[in-house]
């Protein structure tokens, strides 16, 4: 589940009821369909959200399986009202499992676009902070799934 | 750049250096987001120059319209923190000896605090002391320091200290200045409100609404007298940075005061006036039994005898 934007417009820290110690905090677990349904709220955000598909889908036909996303920045406040501007793009923190152990230098050299900053904003609106390999992936065992920060 | 801003960077900058040295060399795509904002932090604080720690004091009031750490009322801060940066615009421009005794607070919007946040204790403010574009890092207190810390000496002595040493401290501020302190304790007075001050490691506290009103009584109008008096003499010298001079009566008493802002030119008196038999008129001010203090206000109070 997502919650709404607190009275500051942003995500609250716990789930709003829950007790302070509860598990239901920050970063929010939730699907792609949830997460598109809660925040296409304007065309630009429309854009950025495609953009958001359009990376996942990239590493998708790379055959990267396992893994999961944060995601934060202006795209996950309610920036129209705080900063009366639409959000310009989407942070993104990934964690993938690179298939085929495939060497981490060759992968980047063959894929570069998918990985430095200024790339994956221009073709994506996606500010890719960081991208970790994550060789544990199995202990969760799940699909290219996200997390909200 | 801000100082907050700069020192984030740093801070970002040491954090992700150690984090990239952590990580093996074959770890080549965990690297690349780290690098990316090394080097834009890198970017964003290259050329700018260290930056001194910024200064910080913090008003905290206390009183009727004051809701424990919860709130204060809106209508009472406003205008009690209006009131405050008043006094310290006010002193500012009276040390800098800018301050007429009408008309508008010279240079009001350079020596205005700034309002950084709120201060906890009770409720209040905490205000970030500017620091002027031309002055010296190096300086162990700039101007806006001192300011605040002659605000500081102003109350605890109204509160506390002797009529002396309040006739002391109004050498050095104008008399506009104790009529703007007197309407800010005045009003905190009317809201049953009181408050207390905190600068580097100086506190100054009021105790109660009564404790502040006591301050009230000590520099109210009636408790200074001021007239004007005629001495003959000679002066012995002004001093062009302290703008102190020395006149010796008939009777060889020295007397000591100040001249007034309004005069520019202090060397005339000086080169006129030198060791040679003159009158010379004083403004006069004593405050409650102190001493009295004189100032000399015109070029033409001093005449040839």
């Amino acid at each position: 589940m997502i919650p709404e934007w607190d009275r500051n417009n942003v995500l609250p820290p716990i789930f709003p009821g829950e007790k302070g110690y509860s598990e239901k905090r920050s970063p929010y677990k939730a699907d792609l369909l949830l997460f598109v349904e809660t925040f296409a709220t304007s065309q630009k955000r429309i854009e950025i959200l495609s953009g958001l598909l359009d990376y996942r889908s990239a590493f998708h036909q790379l055959n990267v399986m396992k893994g999961f996303q944060w995601l934060d920045g202006s795209f996950m406040d309610n920036v129209e009202i705080t900063e009366e501007r639409p959000p310009n793009d989407i942070d993104v923190v990934t964690f993938l499992h690179i298939p085929n152990n495939e060497a981490q230098k060759e992968f980047f050299a063959n894929h570069r676009h998918l990985f430095i900053p200024e790339e994956t904003k221009k073709r994506f609106f996606c500010r890719c902070l960081s991208i970790c390999t994550w060789t544990a992936i199995n202990a969760l065992g799940c699909e290219m799934d996200f997390l909200l920060v | 750049m801000r100082y907050k801003e700069y020192v984030s960077y740093r801070s970002e900058i040491a954090q992700l250096e150690e984090i990239l040295s952590e990580i093996p060399d074959d770890r080549f795509i965990e690297k690349i987001g780290f690098e990316s904002r090394l080097e834009t932090a890198r970017k964003a604080i290259e050329g700018i120059a260290p930056l001194p720690s910024p200064v910080y004091a913090k008003i905290l009031f206390r009183g009727k319209p004051v809701i424990d750490t919860h709130a204060i009322s809106a209508s009472f801060a406003t205008k009690a923190t209006s009131k405050f940066t008043e006094v310290h615009s006010m002193i500012a421009a009276s040390l800098s000896d800018n301050l007429r005794y009408m008309g508008p607070i010279p240079y009001k919007q350079k020596n205005d605090l700034l309002l950084t946040g709120i201060a906890v204790g009770s409720f209040g403010f905490e205000f970030e002391i500017p620091r002027l574009e031309n002055e010296s890092m190096l300086e162990e207190l700039n101007f806006s320091e001192l300011t605040m810390e002659k605000i500081l000496q102003l109350f605890q002595l109204a509160a506390d200290g002797s009529d002396d040493d309040i006739a002391d401290l109004m050498t050095e501020i104008h008399p506009r200045v104790l009529k703007n302190s007197t309407d800010f304790l005045s009003y905190l007075s009317s809201q049953d409100a009181w408050f207390s001050l905190g600068f580097k490691q100086y506190t100054f506290r009021y105790e109660s609404v009564t404790h502040l009103e006591q301050s009230i009584q000590r520099l109210k109008e009636d408790n200074i007298r001021e007239f004007e008096k005629e001495f003959e003499g000679e002066l012995q010298g002004i001093l062009p940075g302290s703008r102190t001079f020395e006149f010796r009566l008939m009777d060889k008493q020295i007397i000591k005061g100040k001249v007034g802002s309004d005069i520019e030119d202090i060397d005339v008196f000086n080169r006129d006036f030198l060791y040679k038999a003159a009158k010379i008129h004083l403004h006069v001010v004593q405050y409650g039994t102190s001493k009295p203090r004189y100032s000399l206000r015109s070029v033409g109070d001093l005449v040839l005898a």
